[in-house]
């Protein structure tokens, strides 16, 4: 990712470059729209008004034309041109502009992976609240969660209030407590595989959940994605005889909870017996998002560090479930805010 | 900019969500969406070149962004009393 380029109203402030970019311009959008693979139908949710897209990406209409004649598919709802978020997210990751909200989220979300690395290692707490909703609920029935699971990992879990029999939504909250450790892989084969997938050139992409179950279909796109990677690596590791799953949790610190940022990584046994986190995708982004961040990445293989918390969800199960009866899947939506 | 950084503030609500009629210090702005998730990250950006500081997303709280007194509190009034 680019840094905002020379159009962005930028200024210096005790040695700090701070830069609030404008309106993109002169972004060649059919260029980046072919180097994009765009989410097949299948997978795909068009539900994402013009505005919206003109907002992330921030054009005008005439180049949300442009992006529709280079491919971008959409439907109409309502008379409205309307997109997948993901689409969007994918075009503005890649415009190179340097100014679209997926560049300017992703490079805020990052910074952490430039600071020293020591600060990931301490105890770090969390205030963590998860809202379950069941949409299409007929009765009372009992919740359950995939709950924080860092014990293993050195952290805590206190404070816990778990959701009560009840019908349509209930919440689950607890402070949690991460930290950091430095255990990196030792295994020759787990190193060798892991750097055989970084070294494979998949663009990491934003993929909806049900498809990244599918790692060769999102590999096929030229894509990687957390957890399609993780259920790859998982799968070539135990291939090579070790033990391995790919496991789900949370990426913490997001902006005071107002994104939900589900991650995913495979934990392995190692040659020494212990159980090693590689969290691969962020160590790809990173490598992405910033040059300098090679102590970040080398953490990403082996070493747990505090802005994770794992959960005890495996792959791409899901994070919840009511037991009402209900085919359709609950939402979940989690809020996790450094305890000041 | 102007010299004062909370009109810059109220400029930035009112330039992306006009509909939202006159702000009061006291006014939710979360949940009146007059700053909206698609918009946090840019209105953080603001925020950094107005204070001329870098914010740490993971320092933040959205009880910070829900008032514009809570604005002018966290991001003007604690960097003036340092």
């Amino acid at each position: 990712m680019t840094d905002a380029k020379p159009s962005a109203r930028s200024f210096c402030s005790g040695g700090l470059t701070v830069s609030r970019p404008t309106a993109t311009e002169g972004v060649a959008w059919e260029k980046v729209a072919n180097s994009i693979e765009f989410i097949p139908a299948e997978f795909s949710v068009r539900d994402q008004p013009e505005s919206v897209a003109q907002e992330m990406l921030r054009c005008e209409p005439e180049e949300i034309d442009r992006l529709i004649d280079a491919g971008l598919p959409f439907e109409r709802r309502s008379g409205v041109r309307c997109f997948d978020a993901n689409d969007l997210y994918n075009l503005g990751m890649y415009s190179d502009s340097g100014k679209t909200q997926p560049e300017l989220t992703f490079r805020l979300l990052f910074r952490f992976a430039r600071r020293p690395v020591d600060d990931l290692l301490r105890a770090k707490e969390w205030d963590f609240r998860v809202s379950l909703e069941c949409v299409d609920c007929p009765e009372e029935a009992p919740w359950r969660l995939e709950e924080p699971d860092v014990l293993r990992f050195g952290g805590s879990v206190a404070g816990v209030t778990r959701p009560s029999v009840s019908r349509g939504s209930a919440g689950f909250t607890a402070t949690v407590t991460t930290t950091g450790a430095r255990t990196p892989v030792v295994s020759p084969v787990l190193r060798r595989l892991t750097g055989e997938y970084l070294d494979a050139g998949y663009r990491w992409q934003m993929i909806p959940v049900p498809m990244q179950a599918h790692p060769d279909r999102v590999h096929a796109m030229g894509a990687t994605s957390c957890i399609a990677a993780s259920l790859h690596l998982a799968e070539s590791f135990r291939a090579a005889g070790y033990r391995a799953e790919a496991k789900r949790g949370w990426f913490c610190g997001v902006l005071g909870g107002a994104l939900d940022l589900p991650h995913a990584c495979v934990e392995v046994e190692d040659d020494d017996g212990a159980v090693k986190t590689v969290d691969i995708a962020k160590s790809q982004l990173a490598a992405r998002l910033s040059a300098d961040t090679e102590q970040f990445q080398e953490l990403c293989l082996g070493s747990i560090y505090n802005k994770v918390i794992p959960s005890t969800a495996s792959g791409n199960a899901p994070f919840g479930y009511h037991d009402c009866g209900s085919q359709l899947p609950i939402r979940v939506h989690t809020d996790i805010q450094a305890v000041r | 900019m102007t010299a004062d950084p909370m009109q810059d503030v109220r400029d930035f609500i009112l330039e992306r969500n006009p509909a939202v009629g006159p702000l009061t210090p006291q006014m939710d702005l979360i949940d009146s969406r007059a700053i909206n998730s698609l918009a946090f990250v840019d209105f953080i950006f603001l925020l950094e070149e107005l204070t001329g500081e870098l914010i740490d997303p993971e320092d933040l709280d959205l009880d910070d962004f829900r008032t514009l007194d809570a604005i002018e509190a966290r991001f003007f009034k604690q960097k003036a009393a340092q």
